[in-house]
């Protein structure tokens, strides 16, 4: 069963992603675009530090280290995840129906048809800008803290990708669904990239409880930083990072559900 | 035992209204008004395997519907639908394994690959067996000609060559229904042919029961042997194409070539229904009269160079039944 | 004349309307990314007084006005509109139109955007202009002038997104150039995320031959005083130049769009 998935997934992908590459000029435009334009993004942020050298006590070196893990995260979920960017180009063009005709469970058939590998260069890039904070961080490598690392960049990339599951799901009942997805994933993005103590307690309960984007960076960042920053939560958020993932993704599996319910039953 | 079996079948959907004008649209920002819609109102009916039946009405009078409900995409607001003794929506994934859908408006194939790709990921889709697969996509690609498309990428096909590839799809895991929505839109006069003849065969060499909506009743007409017509959501005809001919179709229309433009023609029995210059149609129920009464009756009267009789396209026909409703 | 255009712009503002949901999430959205950036310059200013010409109020306002603009390079979709309309022809029944596709193009946009100004904008820069006690213009003649250069600002945006989007009659996809200049360029030079004094000399100097600080800073710089007298005058100036050419160049590009349509039949 889990073979045959696997298998599948692998050749729906892959067909999309030979499809991409018949177009190498748009996709080589699109990697550049990308990687051009993460750079001028790291430029501003770059221009700001300079400038004021800590925010909120944490170093310029801490907030870059931030930044890169924040990026990383949000790099893999749009390779993963790219099919939920215009999520509602299904619904506005009738192709949901045409997945609902396939003896495939909908969501998973949805996913594998499209693996954005234009997104990879916005990875490395992250990388880069990650294993350069990290050191700069002067953080001691050793297995825990690269086990610790890697449980992190997962939970994150999940956290970031049921948020962006949610806000496609909103086109179920509203046809359109596509700026929104946008604009919710870059606003958590952007806010992954600063000390959520900056924030006061509203938004910071907000970026917790609701939109638990603090989960991706800030407070594992505790631990790998050993700030001991927590600001009244329990000490033990800063491992919470894989369970929070789990809730958020059944959350986010229901929500899914209930929408396709109501496509089944209205059709559009 | 009939494969499908649809008892007293419903399906409302509210419908938001748009209100007209600048201030109305903008109050329309707070509160809306719906009005119910019954796209299909209890439709009733039931296919034998190996049926090869048309599903036809005009646009919104539900039969898209249908076919998504009998897909198991839309669920029905009340009613029963019996699928190979499947429900449908409930078990969706059970049912699309056992049917084949075409929809003729949009490709289910990859659009920038080869044809052949498109069918070798369904065949992992639908877990075919490899002999089964081969015998089938020989079978298939022999019968609609695909050998010198078969890896040409689908964005370049013709669009009769598409819908070629599309039936393919469609059949390559040996479905035992076939739907289709508008296979023969948009193509011409040969492509079209061509799809007609692929259903009648594939229809009788495979037994595969086929259920079709189009526009184009040259489609009924040659493919189908029962004739399904729904309008507002309520079915309007169930029978074979002959029996509708037999009940509806009994008017001719005689068309004549006077030899000059007479000023008043007086006939008994006949309807003038048009004229242009010299040529005049006649329409008249041959239940009442008979041709040759018309034309001894035309020809003691008038001078004329020429005439036809034509029998009612099946297209004339369903526009009375819709104008005048079924009696 | 221009009548024909307007019913563009209604028609455009109209079918925004229909979408009631999706507009109050874009609305809260919205709000939460301008949080972001309000409290990390309150966290940026705690000790300082004044940075480059910017006490806290100052760049607060700055932030919140660019933000609220920004808000245009967001939701103006041209680019991406003329390159669904390649792709699934319509554009050839625009094309022959006896209209203006330029300026058809603007008038849909300017609907859509107007509508985005009322109920996105307006409330969220009401809402944080009283949660944080922001600046006015310093007078009624600015706030005029500052209005007139969003026009401007987004006239240069505009022209921008058509550019980009006519490069569809010769590319199969145009979103690698899109996130090239609309997310990379433009987010970098319009000085949307802080303004132009903040940064290092070279980019500034590069910023200075292009024309994206005409979107956002030179109307938000204007609102917060910051251009006055002649410097205020040379950046209207500016903003004039670049729409004058831009829309010149947008021009130049759909005739050979056209061109192309004609001769190669799309």
């Amino acid at each position: 069963m889990v073979r045959r998935y696997f298998k599948l997934y692998c050749l729906l992908a892959g067909a999309y992603v030979r499809s991409r590459l018949q177009y190498r000029l748009s996709f080589g435009l699109m990697c550049f675009g990308i990687v051009i334009s993460e750079v001028c993004l790291l430029g501003l942020l770059g221009a700001l530090l300079v400038k004021f050298r800590t925010v909120n006590g944490w170093t310029w070196a801490e907030v870059v280290f931030l930044y890169g893990l924040g990026n990383l995260a949000y790099s893999f979920m749009r390779i993963l995840g790219s099919q939920l960017d215009d999520f509602d180009r299904y619904i506005i063009r009738g192709e949901l129906d045409g997945v609902l005709i396939r003896p495939v469970p909908p969501l998973f058939y949805i996913l594998a048809s499209r693996i954005e590998l234009i997104h990879v260069s916005r990875a490395l890039t992250s990388v880069a800008i990650f294993v350069v904070a990290f050191h700069l961080t002067e953080i001691r490598w050793t297995l825990e803290v690269a086990l610790f690392t890697l449980t992190t960049i997962v939970s994150g990339t999940l956290i970031m990708f049921t948020l962006m599951l949610i806000s496609a799901t909103v086109a179920l009942w509203t046809t359109k669904s596509g700026k929104l997805t946008d604009l919710l994933i870059s606003a958590t993005k952007e806010a992954t990239a600063f000390p959520v103590s900056i924030y006061p307690l509203a938004v910071r309960l907000l970026l917790t409880f609701i939109l638990p984007v603090a989960f991706v960076t800030y407070y594992p960042a505790q631990q790998l930083l050993q700030k001991g920053e927590f600001l009244g939560m329990p000490e033990s958020f800063q491992f919470a990072a894989p369970v929070v993932a789990l809730i958020m993704l059944c959350v986010s599996y229901l929500f899914w559900c209930s929408g396709l319910r109501r496509y089944h039953s209205t059709g559009s | 035992m009939p494969i499908i079996t649809v008892e007293h079948l419903s399906k409302h959907f509210k419908v938001y209204k748009r209100r007209t004008g600048f201030w109305r649209s903008l109050s329309s920002t707070v509160s809306r008004r719906h009005d119910i819609i019954k796209a299909v109102d209890d439709v009733s009916f039931s296919l034998d395997r190996g049926e090869l039946v048309g599903y036809i009405g005009a646009n919104g009078a539900g039969k898209s519907t249908t076919i998504k409900m009998l897909t198991g995409i839309l669920v029905p607001s009340s009613g029963h639908i019996d699928v190979m003794g499947l429900t449908p929506y409930r078990q969706r994934k059970e049912n699309t394994r056992r049917i084949g859908v075409v929809f003729g408006q949009r490709t289910q194939l990859w659009w920038d690959l080869p044809v052949i790709d498109s069918f070798e990921l369904l065949k992992q889709i639908y877990e075919i067996p490899q002999n089964l697969y081969k015998q089938n996509l020989e079978f298939f690609s022999e019968m609609l000609q695909l050998q010198p498309f078969l890896s040409t990428p689908v964005r370049r096909l013709s669009l009769g060559q598409r819908m070629r590839c599309d039936l393919t799809a469609a059949l390559l895991h040996d479905p035992e229904i076939l739907y289709l929505d508008e296979p023969t839109i948009g193509l011409d006069v040969v492509a079209k042919e061509q799809v007609r003849q692929f259903l009648r065969e594939v229809n009788a060499e495979r037994q595969v029961t086929v259920i079709l909506t189009t526009h184009d009743l040259n489609d009924v007409e040659k493919v189908c042997q029962r004739l399904i017509i729904i309008d507002s959501g309520k079915i309007i005809y169930d029978g074979g194409i002959n029996a509708l001919k037999e009940r509806y179709g009994k008017t001719r229309m005689l068309i004549v070539d006077l030899a000059q433009g007479y000023s008043d023609i007086q006939l008994e029995g006949v309807d003038l229904t048009r004229r242009d210059g010299n040529r005049i149609w006649l329409a008249f129920d041959r239940d009442t009269i008979s041709a040759s009464e018309v034309i001894v009756q035309l020809t003691g009267r008038y001078e004329i160079q020429d005439l036809t009789i034509s029998e009612p396209e099946i297209e004339e026909i369903v526009r009375r039944i819709y104008e005048m409703g079924v009696h | 004349m221009m009548k024909k255009y307007l019913i563009f712009t209604v028609k455009a503002f109209q079918r925004t309307l229909t979408y009631r949901f999706e507009l109050w999430m874009e609305l809260v959205i919205n709000v939460l990314f301008m949080l972001v950036y309000v409290y990390l310059w309150k966290a940026l200013y705690t000790g300082q007084t004044s940075v480059e010409g910017y006490d806290l109020n100052k760049i607060l306002t700055y932030i919140v006005v660019s933000q609220t603009l920004l808000t245009f390079t967001f939701t103006l979709r041209v680019a991406r509109i003329i390159e669904e309309k390649v792709r699934t022809g319509e554009v050839v029944t625009d094309l022959m139109k006896p209209i203006d596709f330029q300026l058809m193009t603007l008038a849909t946009a300017a609907g859509t955007s107007s509508h985005t100004a009322l109920f996105n904008m307006l409330p969220k820069f009401l809402l944080f202009y009283g949660t944080f006690g922001l600046l006015l213009p310093p007078s009624l003649l600015t706030l005029l002038l500052f209005i007139t250069s969003v026009v401007l600002g987004y006239i240069i945006l505009f022209s921008l997104e058509f550019i980009i989007g006519i490069f569809a009659f010769w590319l199969v996809e145009i979103r690698g150039i899109y996130a090239l200049v609309i997310w990379g360029l433009s987010m970098l030079f319009s000085g949307y995320f802080l303004p132009l004094e903040f940064y290092p000399t070279f980019l500034a100097k590069i910023g200075e031959v292009l024309p994206f600080r005409a979107i956002i800073y030179f109307p938000t710089a204007i609102y917060t005083g910051q251009l006055m007298g002649e410097s205020l005058v040379t950046a209207m100036l500016i903003q004039l130049a670049w729409v004058a050419a831009l829309v010149g160049l947008g021009r130049l590009a759909y005739r050979a769009a056209f061109r192309k349509l004609v001769i190669q039949g799309g």
